[in-house]
């Protein structure tokens, strides 16, 4: 199985995970190289930081960011999280608690 | 808490406050049932507090999917279906005298498991919709989700896909979602209803299985006749839903009975009860004959239908379909008085707009303050070319304005000969802040649909909008199964991938084609020549997909519900997917206009007066213009679109042009080309931060210009007739399917009489330009920033976003921010 192919068999399973998703404490939706796929809004996006081949890494908003070197906290910036989800840093507006 | 009013009616007419006016001046009856709205479309992309997902259709579904597990997937889908209109919860409303509704209770909305797992993932991580007891219901929806999740059709068509290419087609910038025949959109062919019933429709779909059995059990053997066991499957799995339709109108019926004959004690409403029960008991078995049947029957169809599919807009032409039954009991017969159709179009209107379902946050971004782009199309001509104008056009703009719903919106067919009595009602309804009817020029589009997809005149002249802009008939070769609403792309970015070869500044990867280091370009021909490679490259990427997505839909995503509703289906015994008519697609271009503006500074500061050199704005660009601010205000201050003048008009015309061109390289399934169609609902400000800084001046992260054709926001300095000159450069029949032209007039100026035959004059001129498409915001500054400050001294103000309305409060801030910034065009100026 390539890489690719196995990539989406993650996705279609990282969709399916068995809990409701929590955010652990530093995540990939708080990093600035972390952007929201725009097709969807379960939590799916892409690492701008790290890549296969020449396309970036899947990731889910919730992924464990505590070992990550390449991790850079986004500057939160509104606090009404009734705005749009890519504003104003990319940001995914769920589960995330603001500051 | 609403204030309470205490101004007379006169005094609220001069405000311009006029959703106080419609309070006062519609029926009890009407007032009740639009204030008893459980609003489903999201504010910003949550949804209003106390909307919860509604779990007994997603339950019943795939409890009787499950059961039949050895029948084919249309026909497990047809018995699910079945099994819904058999046992959902049903309920009348007080005062309500049209049935149906889309769950099964006033404030839910419907969950379709099957369709997409990342929806049901939103849906299982969402903190707000989730009913009570909410522990137990998480359980079920987990359930419900790992039982579907692998066999969603969602799911099915990620694996058509190689898998890195998944990865762009998610980003959103080739691709608005997958293409699924479940989050289309169908017309429907009411002339095959009407006439028919559904009655009628299973007779003849009877007469087909007779056929096909005879075919294949009692002939002497031949392979032509083979596809019949195909098709024997689609006609008995449509012939099982139309049955079960029938039986859930006529639950309808019985309930209404019961209530009238045991509960009510009210004789006025007891005689409403029975006479509902009668009209459930008849529609949507047989034809309509009267104007209530007729309605009930249409939106019997339309919910019945979104029980089936999550279908995001709702193509409608309710004034030539109701007109006739309008004409008859009021005109003629008059067994009904005008306010008394007054009222059930305004619940027709009003039932309409508590429509809704869970969807993805995406699409309550893009769409905020409303479930779908619900335009309906009203006005233009008959078949033979007359003005199709009635008493009934009439009644819906005046049902609009006393119940002021942001959905549906109606889009208003303009023709030279139309009547002035419906065209004063049109204004009358922008005029009172509606945002709606959007102006669509009928002869343009006539032709234009006879060019694009050789739709015949007759049937032409038959068109409705598909969503919020393309026209297509509504005849048997006309209607649209599904539109694929992912058949989208985000224009701009060929712009930045020609300057950076290929690479996606926002996502950090190689994403286009490559075409060159932009910074060693000597000529501007060089430059674009590397943009039209890049659009190019995004139409194919995206139509590839596309059309894998619609002709696969007929094994992986049959609709039998829908199928059985056209005659062509039946007919032919296929799935509404299969791709037997005449075709109709279209891409939209989100942020389309920042090209030519983008293409006409390069030229002019670059190539012509070699202020900078491509180098200096690639580098400019790189740093999202920061550091280079008076560089980029001399980018901002280049010719752009909306003033008339030719040298940047014209690079937009060609790009155009061009664009239009490789159209016809690329077809659809029907074997029918894709023209382009710009326009951009609000995600003008969700793309805002996908786009890179662009060389028309704009930043990262800045909004993107906000219609089709429409000027930047206040980059239009010369007034509303150089926009109409300028937009009028495009050929609205050959170089576009539509686009779409956003303008704000001036409530003050267009006050009265007079106000009229300025707008009408403006509308002449319009008209003979050629251009296709425009509509108006008529609410002043003041007021649209006092409802900012005091949100809750404004629920019912209504503005004009980009193909859709919506009620102001319900959008983000910088949405809002979108529409003051707009400049007020003072008309004959
Ligand atoms: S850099 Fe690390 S933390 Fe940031 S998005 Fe990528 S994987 Fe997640």
């Amino acid at each position: 199985m390539s890489d690719w192919e196995q990539l989406r068999q993650q996705w279609l399973q990282g969709a399916i995970s068995k809990g409701r998703r929590e955010m652990p404490e530093k995540a990939c939706a708080m990093c600035s190289n972390f952007r929201q796929n725009s097709a969807s809004a379960a939590g799916d996006g892409l690492c701008t930081a790290i890549k296969i081949g020449e396309k970036n890494k899947p990731v889910f908003d919730n992924t464990d960011a505590s070992d990550c070197p390449h991790y850079k906290e986004i500057d939160r910036v509104r606090t009404d999280t009734s705005e749009f989800m890519w504003d104003p840093q990319f940001r995914p507006q769920r589960q995330i608690e603001e500051k | 808490m609403a204030a309470v009013e205490t101004r007379t009616i006169e005094e609220i007419e001069k405000s311009g406050q006029w959703w106080w006016w419609a309070e006062h001046k519609r029926s009890k009856r009407l007032d009740y049932l639009r204030k008893a709205v459980w609003k489903k479309g999201a504010k910003g992309s949550g949804y209003q507090p106390g909307v919860k997902v509604d779990l007994e259709r997603a339950v019943l579904f795939t409890e009787a999917f499950k059961a039949n597990e050895h029948d084919s997937l249309r026909m497990r889908y047809a018995k699910a279906l079945a099994n819904v209109f058999d046992n959902i919860t049903i309920f009348i409303q007080d005062h309500a005298q049209i049935m149906g509704y889309l769950g099964s209770r006033p404030h839910t909305i419907v969950w379709h498991p099957e369709i997409l797992f990342l929806l049901n993932e939103d849906l299982y991580n969402d903190r707000t919709v989730i009913p009570e007891p909410v522990d137990e219901n998480l359980k079920l929806i987990r359930e419900l989700c790992d039982y579907w999740n692998p066999q969603t059709t969602g799911a099915k068509v990620f694996n058509l896909v190689p898998p890195e290419e998944i990865v762009k087609l998610l980003t959103g910038v080739i691709g608005w979602g997958l293409p699924i025949s479940r989050i289309g959109y169908a017309t429907k062919q009411w002339d095959y209803m009407f006439r028919l019933g559904l009655e009628g429709i299973i007779a003849e779909i009877d007469e087909r299985i007779k056929e096909a059995e005879d075919r294949i059990y009692n002939k002497v053997p031949d392979p032509e006749d083979l596809p019949y066991y195909e098709k024997l499957d689609v006609w008995k799995s449509m012939k099982v839903v139309l049955e079960a339709v029938i039986r859930w109108a006529r639950r309808y019926s019985r309930l209404a009975k019961i209530i009238a004959e045991n509960f009510e004690t009210d004789p006025k409403r007891k005689e409403e009860l029975l006479r509902i029960a009668e009209v459930c008991w008849k529609v949507p078995a047989k034809p309509p004959e009267h104007l209530h049947e007729s309605l009930q029957f249409d939106h019997f169809i339309q919910i019945a239908c979104r029980y089936e599919a999550c279908e995001g807009a709702w193509p409608a032409r309710p004034d030539y379909w109701h007109g006739p039954f309008y004409d008859k009991d009021v005109n003629q017969d008059k067994v009904l008085t005008h306010e008394e159709a007054l009222d059930l179009t305004g619940e027709f209107l009003i039932r309409c707009y508590e429509v809704g379902w869970f969807w993805l946050m995406l699409a309550r971004d893009t769409l905020q303050g409303i479930t779908g782009t619900w335009v309906w199309t009203i006005g233009g001509v008959n078949e033979d070319g007359t003005d199709a104008c009635n008493d009934m056009t009439d009644c819906l703009l005046e049902a609009a304005r006393l119940v002021r719903v942001a959905n549906p919106t109606f889009a208003f067919r303009y023709h030279p000969n139309v009547r002035m009595k419906t065209l004063r009602e049109v204004f009358e309804c922008i005029r009172q802040g509606l945002g709606y009817p959007s102006m669509r020029n009928d002869p343009i589009l006539i032709t234009n649909a006879m060019h694009w997809h050789k739709h015949p005149l007759r049937e032409a002249r038959r068109w409705v909008h598909q969503a919020c802009m393309s026209p297509c008939p509504d005849t048997k070769l006309g209607c649209q199964p599904f539109r694929m609403a992912n058949a989208t792309i985000i224009a701009a970015k060929a712009i930045e991938y020609a300057l950076f070869d290929g690479y996606d500044n926002v996502l950090q990867m190689q994403f286009g084609p490559h075409t060159g280091d932009a910074s060693k370009f000597e000529t501007f021909e060089e430059l674009y020549q590397a943009w039209y490679t890049q659009v190019k490259w995004m139409m194919d990427t995206l139509v590839k997909l596309t059309n894998g997505g619609r002709y696969m839909a007929q094994f992986l995503d049959p609709r039998p519900l829908l199928s059985g509703l056209y005659e062509r289906c039946v007919e032919l015994g296929v799935d509404s997917s299969h791709p037997s008519e005449r075709g109709n697609s279209w891409i939209t271009f989100f942020a389309w206009m920042e090209t030519g503006d983008s293409l006409a500074a390069v030229k002019k500061l670059v190539f012509d007066e070699k202020k900078y050199t491509m180098a200096q704005l690639i580098e400019a660009l790189r740093n999202n213009w920061e550091g280079y601010e008076e560089m980029r205000m001399d980018f901002v201050r280049a010719p752009k679109w909306g003033n008339d003048d030719d040298y940047v008009d014209q690079i937009h015309v060609r790009c155009h042009r061009d664009v239009a061109k490789h159209s016809w390289e690329i077809k659809d399934p029907t074997g029918n080309p894709w023209p382009p169609l710009p326009e951009n609902i609000a995600a003008y400000v969700t793309n805002a931060t996908k786009v890179w800084a662009l060389p028309n001046g704009r930043r990262l992260g800045d909004t993107l210009y906000d219609g089709g054709c429409s000027p930047g926001a206040g980059l239009d300095k010369k007034g509303p007739t150089a926009v109409l000159r300028s937009v009028a450069k495009i050929d609205h029949i050959g170089d576009v399917r539509a686009t779409l032209l956003n303008q704000r007039l001036s409530p003050q100026q267009l006050a009265g009489e007079k106000g009229f035959h300025i707008w009408h004059s403006y509308i002449k001129t319009w008209a003979e330009l050629g251009i296709d498409h425009v509509q108006f915001n008529m609410v002043d500054n003041e007021t649209l920033k006092a409802a900012q400050r005091e949100p809750e001294k404004y629920p019912e103000l209504i503005v004009r976003i980009a193909g859709y309305s919506a009620h102001f409060v319900d959008l983000n801030k910088k949405t809002q921010d979108t529409i003051i910034a707009r400049n007020v065009q003072e008309l004959g100026v």
